[in-house]
């Protein structure tokens, strides 16, 4: 009689313990795909910024890849501040930022977008070095494309 | 007896389910794209920066490192030749990049023929694991110039 209660004892421990596991496991397993789909939307707005038309340099229409026409960039600059409803639609809580950082002129950062939350539980900065394209002396200057993303 | 060998064997079975599944690495596909995308940015993106050796001219770094491998003799305004030049210029660009990121590399310049002057700069090499962009480049005088 003492047995059977104390392994009853036993099994219903263990049960208990097995459903505390699986709570928690669900818990952490929500957690981790949170921070898979926020790491997805990270690379897809990295590449979205840095193969944007108002952005990326072109010859005869087409595109070069991680490179930045300045002249685009200052209109740009402008622009995306100006149709904030239209960008924010495509990039969300994101901020894009292009650093000069060699040979150095006059300016050399440009905050292109800057959208961030209420609150920031999380943020993932994504640097891609790329060329920075002066058309009008055919120049090319060293530079960064800072993505920002946040959640 | 036996009920403790269960509780062992099911103890064991959850300890193994933690550590494989729920302390999984997360993220994992955002630290592959930064890092296959940074060497071949880098690269693309050095290579075709017009440097200030000369005031009155434009070259690029992969105009000097064509005139380094081939040892032109011509130097910059500030009477670095230009291999000196390159190591400095390289040296100080990946200061403010990758080393700032805390990322380490390795840049390299060599021939398929004997060079007469090489370039390499690196922040604590790169002896493991890595990632690598190649870059080609003609030789004056007849061959390759790779850049990694």
């Amino acid at each position: 009689m003492g047995e059977t209660i104390a392994i009853l004892f036993i099994f219903f421990v263990l049960i208990l313990f097995g459903l505390v596991f699986y709570f928690q496991w669900q818990k952490s397993s929500f957690e981790r795909q949170k921070v898979e789909v926020f790491s997805e939307q990270t690379i897809s707005k990295s590449l979205l910024a840095s193969f944007l038309p108002e952005l990326i340099c072109s010859k005869v229409g087409v595109p070069t890849k991680d490179c930045i026409d300045l002249e685009k960039l200052q209109i740009a600059d402008e622009k995306m501040k100006e149709e904030l409803v239209y960008y924010f639609d495509l990039l969300g809580f994101t901020t894009i930022r292009v650093e000069r950082i060699y040979p150095l002129e006059n300016e050399n950062e440009w905050t292109l977008y800057d959208e961030k939350p209420a609150e920031v539980s999380r943020k993932i900065s994504t640097p891609m070095p790329v060329s920075l394209f002066e058309p009008i002396s055919g120049k090319y200057y060293f530079g960064v494309l800072y993505v920002e993303t946040y959640t | 007896m036996g009920l403790v060998v269960v509780v062992v064997l099911i103890s064991l079975g959850m300890l193994f389910l933690l550590k494989f599944v729920v302390f999984k690495p997360v993220g994992e596909e955002r630290a592959t794209f930064t890092r296959s995308q940074l060497a071949t940015n880098t690269l693309n993106a050095l290579m075709a920066t017009t440097t200030d050796c000369r005031s009155n001219f434009d070259l690029k770094i992969s105009d000097l490192i064509q005139g380094c491998v081939d040892d032109s003799g011509e130097t910059c305004d500030n009477n670095l030749n230009y291999c000196n030049f390159l190591n400095l210029t390289i040296e100080e660009l990946m200061d403010e990049t990758l080393v700032a990121w805390k990322k380490d590399y390795l840049f390299q310049v060599y021939t398929d023929r004997p060079a007469l002057s090489d370039v390499e700069v690196e922040h604590n090499g790169c002896p493991g694991e890595k990632d690598t962009a190649l870059f080609f480049l003609p030789r004056t005088y007849q061959g390759q110039i790779f850049v990694r």
